[in-house]
């Protein structure tokens, strides 16, 4: 599979053909990427977000709707600062100029997907159930390091505990003027009776903002 | 209540949910530092807007810290095959434990040093703290070590393990000779309550 950065393929073109560069999977772009990353444990990261989550919690007086929403603001946050990461890796990992932009919607769904998840939590995952008009997917998830040692009690039965990461999607998107709502689709915290159940979360566009120019003219 | 196949669940001890159980896995999977970063800095906000003081801010840090170390040092523990799974029931095992074990588990690395201070009081360095290395403090928040963050994780294993004492950070003096790229020494200061060092003398 030479979806690899591969050497340019010279062609015949005319003047006016713009050069084709080649094209890097995003898959491939993402676990490049991943490589270039400082790490730490993953166990430091999710006991850490778990500490915050259970202050929260307290924090909330256990009114779980507040606690919900304070961690998918709290996401949204990171997401917003996670952008320039992810921007300034991308264009560093690969020798195709452009790749990892989103010009459409569906081009930012599998960033997120293959790119974003790789990148920062070494996360596998793929667009799936797209609507006819490319609007609405569902990014299904190969494990979520957050989640680990993680069981909610009957109580936080409704808790949004993966809240955060919802947030930080939307909130990288809306960096680069893609409005979007994502919820958790299927969360095994909350039905862990079922057997091999995946996170994944829906995303679905809500507007693409318009760039703003700055001269009224 | 620790069951051998499953480490203690993390949301509120709560009643086991009679689920099969989870692999504890071997504990090297990674994320991405920036992740942690921003989860941090983000866990600083918060608290920030919570509390009145630095002083209340880090101890705000310090609990979070100790909520994780009591965790981590459960998988830690279990995982150390050394150790054969038991609990380390002397103080300078337990401190050479945290010292290489806990440390390279949760850092990356072994703690530089320990040093014995006084008959309950001890100290663990770490030239080159994970937490203050992937945080950048802002100005607003001057004088914030987010090494208490550390001690709260050195408290929280010390408790877990019988062994409560008060648990501080602090920067060393700034040694160019020794720093890394500027940063300074962090140092994690132990003081043991009275009843930990009467036993380990009972103990000999």
């Amino acid at each position: 599979d030479d979806g690899c950065v591969a050497a340019a393929r010279t062609r015949t073109r005319t003047n006016d053909m713009p050069p084709r560069a080649p094209y890097t999977k995003p898959e491939v772009l993402g676990a490049a990427c991943w490589q270039t990353m400082d790490k730490v444990n993953a166990e430091l990261f999710a006991l850490t977000h778990g500490a915050l989550v259970r202050q929260i919690v307290k924090d909330c007086e256990d009114d779980i709707d507040a606690a919900n929403a304070k961690l998918d603001a709290m996401g949204y946050s990171m997401g917003t600062r996670m952008i320039e990461e992810y921007l300034s890796r991308t264009l560093t990992s690969s020798a195709t100029p452009g790749a990892g932009k989103c010009g459409t919607f569906e081009e930012a769904a599998e960033a997120v997907a293959k790119i974003g998840l790789r990148m920062f939590l070494n996360v596998g995952a793929r667009c799936v159930d797209w609507d006819e008009e490319r609007t609405k997917c569902t990014i299904e998830m190969d494990g979520n390091p957050l989640a680990m040692f993680v069981e909610l009690p009957e109580k936080y039965g409704n808790l949004g505990y993966c809240n955060a990461l919802c947030g930080a999607i939307r909130g990288a998107l809306e960096m680069v003027r893609f409005r979007v709502t994502c919820t958790m689709a299927s969360d095994p915290l909350k039905t862990p009776h079922v057997p091999d159940a995946l996170f994944a979360i829906r995303m679905e566009l809500v507007e693409i903002v318009p760039e703003e120019y700055p001269f009224d003219e | 209540r620790h069951r051998r196949d499953r480490v203690e669940t993390i949301v509120m001890a709560s009643n086991p949910l009679d689920l099969p159980p989870t692999p504890l896995g071997r504990g090297r999977s990674e994320v991405a530092a920036p992740a942690f970063a921003l989860l941090f800095s983000e866990m600083v906000q918060y608290h920030q807007s919570r509390s009145l003081d630095i002083s209340a801010l880090e101890r705000a840090l310090e609990d979070a810290g100790a909520d994780v170390g009591r965790r981590s040092y459960e998988s830690t523990s279990y995982r150390e095959k050394a150790s054969g799974s038991k609990r380390e029931h002397r103080l300078l095992p337990l401190l050479q434990f945290i010292q290489s074990s806990c440390w390279r588990s949760m850092f990356g690395r072994v703690a530089d040093s320990l040093e014995v201070y006084d008959d309950d009081e001890y100290l663990l360095s770490d030239r080159d703290c994970l937490v203050n290395r992937f945080i950048s403090v802002p100005k607003d928040l001057g004088d914030l070590n987010c090494g208490a963050f550390t001690a709260g994780f050195v408290r929280g294993i010390l408790h877990a393990a019988g062994f409560p004492a008060k648990v501080s950070a602090y920067y060393s003096e700034p040694n160019p000779a020794a720093d890394i790229n500027g940063v300074r020494t962090t140092n994690i200061l132990m003081k043991f309550e009275r009843e930990v060092i009467e036993r380990e003398s009972r103990l000999g």
